[in-house]
């Protein structure tokens, strides 16, 4: 090769070197930024109304559940809804009777039995999927377990939720009513204190046969429990207010909750993240809605 | 610019490899920077997912009325920082309006002033290191209590980055060498067969009694092919061109002969015509009163000068041959001029001679050197009037042998000088040239390595120098 071409060539690796040392920098400078967005919580400015949930889920799973319908009604109503949360079931109440909160998602059980207590008003219920307001009560076991129907639940382990829920109070004897086994010919009987907890331990195979709502039911199949029974039940879970509530609270939150468009597309996909219990839409309710349970309640206290 | 086509080749091959590696590396380059990056910041936010944790848990006891106990957000903290792989230099809790919550005791300065909440994940550069911070939320849905700060140490990030970079220079480098010394191979392939044809045409001449190129089907192959025919085609014309002037030289010859035969004829021609006048004498001296002697003896001395004549001829074509030999110019000088001495009388010239004994002989064949004589001395006969001068000199500068016919004739007009070399062209009358002697004069001095050259001026005459190579 000539002299020149080497001088070309030596000048164009000078160059290139040139390049890589100029662009060394730049290459290795991991810099990054993304922009981020905070929560805009446009409704920061409203007054704050707290809502209660009774204790049959977690904490965690009543913030996953309700807090999407919290949202929902930050919107819809002149307030900021908080969520706030009680250890019992009974605290929910007292909660309420306090004025801590305006509105409570209760059990019906509770509301039955602390309604003159706490001077409660049942303002809506909410309805299943099939647009009733009537609740399913689940009998579920494991898929790998013979066990298929409640007659076959002599000198078995079962799980039931609080002693403060409907379930927990009113199951024993119902099983007892319905086929004859008693609450001593169990293996054994043990109450805790949510839903999920009863499906996780029947799923778990520390019992043989747990009783739970039915949207937790639904859930639990599709992680491997069976429904052996079902109890219907005419009233579902309320929404109660106490005498602290204001009436412009009360009728926002009853607008808010019957104006939901439950067949909307636009809010399907919302309403996708509320517990399923709350996400089939409301009806107005009253006190003599309960009665069913009040009879049942009945049939309790008239044990010996 | 380089000119041969193999520096062409590299230059061109690497300058296009190089700028095509160069716009692909950085393309891959900062495909593996950004997967590297993303990599890194997905499992910083996995461990701060990871420490959200507590922290929600923490808010969802909160949620329930139960007092958070002493040191637990602190503790939590400390806890994701002991136990995470990666090193972290500091983390906050912080809630939707910015306050903080807890904090870690690492820096919390120089974040604050130069850095605030505005990313959910950020690498920059503080105090000489190098900083990954991400920020997650504390939350359950919708659910916000606020978010986890942390910061990362970023600096093994940068290294892996750096091995990235200084891989991809090498490799690319390494592309960029061995494709160059692909195309050098490539290009030293080719250009060799186009060098042996380059060198077969500088060298033509020498190559015409060479073996044919090897020829192929490719390009370069087709091209040696045609150089063959086309060095076939140039022998044959180099043939038939030497033949024609082969033809011309013979033809001049022919001339130059039948001049020379006419100055011999009228040499032979008197003494001849002495012989028959002498023996009529004889014959027709029925009474025996003449002198018979004495015309015997005019009749002996023109046999003496025929014979003499004869004697010249005769030495002039025992000289011609086509074998090359050690010849004199002087000798061919003194030969010539024999044989035209009957025209060189004729016209009453006067010719000098002035030639050196000491030149040394040329190596050719003596025809050429008669040839260039031959024409010379008859171009001036022809030049000269009667009474005029022919000078002949002959020297030697030691290189050359100079041949020098200098005339006192007409001389050459300026307009005819640039054209007498050229072959046809005469300005002698019709019949008395062929308009070829000086240039086969040329033709035999250029073909012997010498060179030809006049001065001329009109009616002054003409000097014609020739330098011959000495042996």
């Amino acid at each position: 090769m000539k002299k020149s071409g080497q001088f070309y060539l030596i000048g164009l690796l000078i160059i290139v070197v040139g390049i890589m040392w100029g662009t060394y920098q730049q290459a290795i400078d991991i810099t990054t930024f993304s922009q981020f967005k905070p929560e805009k919580k446009a409704s920061l400015h409203k007054p704050v109304r707290y809502f209660g949930v009774v204790s049959r889920y977690t904490p965690r799973e009543i913030f996953q559940g309700y807090q999407p319908i919290m949202d929902y009604l930050t919107k819809n109503t002149s307030y900021q809804f908080e969520l706030k949360l009680s250890s019992s079931y009974e605290g929910t109440a007292i909660q309420l009777a306090r004025g801590d909160i305006s509105v409570a998602a209760f059990g019906s059980f509770l509301y039955v039995t602390h309604k003159d207590d706490y001077d409660l008003e049942v303002i809506l219920q909410p309805l299943n999927k099939d647009g009733e307001s009537i609740n399913h009560l689940m009998f579920i076991a494991h898929e790998s377990k013979s066990i298929q129907s409640i007659r076959d639940l002599e000198g078995l382990s079962i799980v039931l939720p609080s002693k403060e829920s409907l379930t927990g109070q009113w199951m024993p004897l119902y099983i007892e009513q319905t086929t004859g086994i008693k609450f001593n010919d169990f293996n054994s009987i043990e109450y805790v204190s949510h839903h999920t907890t009863v499906a996780e331990l029947v799923l778990s195979g520390e019992f043989d046969v747990g009783v739970v709502k039915e949207p937790v039911a639904e859930m639990a199949i599709q992680k491997g429990l069976k429904i052996i029974h079902s109890v219907p039940v005419s009233a579902t879970s309320p929404l109660v207010i106490s005498a602290n509530t204001d009436s412009i609270t009360k009728d926002e939150i009853i607008d808010a909750f019957l104006s939901l468009k439950i067949q909307s597309n636009e809010n399907k996909d919302f309403l996708k993240n509320w517990d399923e219990e709350f996400s089939y839409g409301f009806k107005r309710s009253t006190d003599a809605d309960y009665d069913p349970i009040r009879k049942i309640l009945k049939s309790i206290n008239n044990i010996p | 610019m380089p000119t041969t086509l193999k520096s062409r080749l590299i230059i061109v091959f690497g300058t296009l490899l190089i700028g095509v590696l160069s716009l692909i590396s950085i393309v891959v380059f900062d495909e593996m920077k950004n997967l590297i990056l993303t990599k890194h910041i997905e499992s910083a936010h996995s461990v701060a997912s990871m420490g959200t944790i507590p922290l929600t848990d923490a808010m969802l006891s909160k949620s329930l009325g139960n007092p958070l106990p002493f040191g637990y957000l602190d503790n939590a903290l400390k806890k994701l920082r002991n136990e995470s792989s990666q090193k972290i230099y500091y983390s906050k809790f912080i809630n939707l309006s910015g306050t903080e919550i807890t904090a870690s005791n690492n820096d919390p300065v120089w974040y604050e002033d130069q850095h605030k909440y505005f990313s959910d994940q950020t690498i920059f550069k503080s105090d000489d290191r190098w900083v990954l911070e991400v920020v997650e939320k504390v939350s359950i849905s919708t659910k916000v209590w606020g978010y986890l700060v942390l910061g990362f140490d970023a600096g093994p990030i940068r290294n892996e980055v750096q091995r990235i970079l200084f891989f991809i220079y090498a490799a690319v480098g390494g592309a960029i060498l061995i494709t160059l010394f692909a195309v050098n191979l490539i290009a030293e392939t080719l250009t060799k067969r186009l060098n042996i044809l380059s060198s077969a045409v500088d060298e033509f001449d020498t190559y015409i009694i060479g073996k044919n190129l090897p020829d192929g089907d490719d390009e370069i192959g087709k091209l040696a092919s045609n150089f063959n025919d086309l060095r076939k085609r140039l022998i044959q014309s180099r043939q038939e061109l030497k033949d024609s002037e082969r033809n011309v030289f013979h033809a001049e010859k022919l001339v130059a002969i039948g001049r020379l035969a006419a100055g011999v004829a009228h040499e032979i021609n008197n003494p001849l015509t002495g012989i028959r006048h002498s023996i009529n004498n004889i014959l027709n001296d029925k009474e025996g009163t003449l002198d018979k002697d004495e015309y015997l003896s005019l009749i002996d001395e023109a046999l003496e000068k025929i014979e003499s004549v004869v004697s010249k001829l005769l030495g002039f074509s025992r000289r011609k041959g086509d074998k090359s030999t050690d010849t004199s110019i002087n000798d061919a000088i003194i030969t010539i001029t024999k044989l035209l001495d009957y025209s060189i009388q004729s016209k009453k010239i006067e010719l000098k001679m002035d030639l050196d004994s000491d030149i040394p002989s040329i190596h050719c064949n003596p025809h050429l050197i008669d040839e260039i004589c031959m024409n010379l001395i008859i171009n001036a006969l022809d030049a000269c009037e009667s009474g005029c001068k022919i000078m002949c000199r002959s020297y030697s500068d030691n290189q050359h042998v100079v041949l020098e016919i200098d005339d006192n004739g007409h001389g050459i007009q300026s307009k005819n000088i640039q054209r007498i070399f050229e072959p046809f062209f005469t300005t002698k009358e019709v019949g008395k040239g062929t308009g070829l002697g000086l240039y086969v004069t040329r033709e035999i001095v250029n073909g012997l390595g010498g060179e030809i050259d006049l001065t001329t001026q009109v009616d002054s005459g003409t000097k014609f120098i020739v330098k011959l190579p000495v042996s």
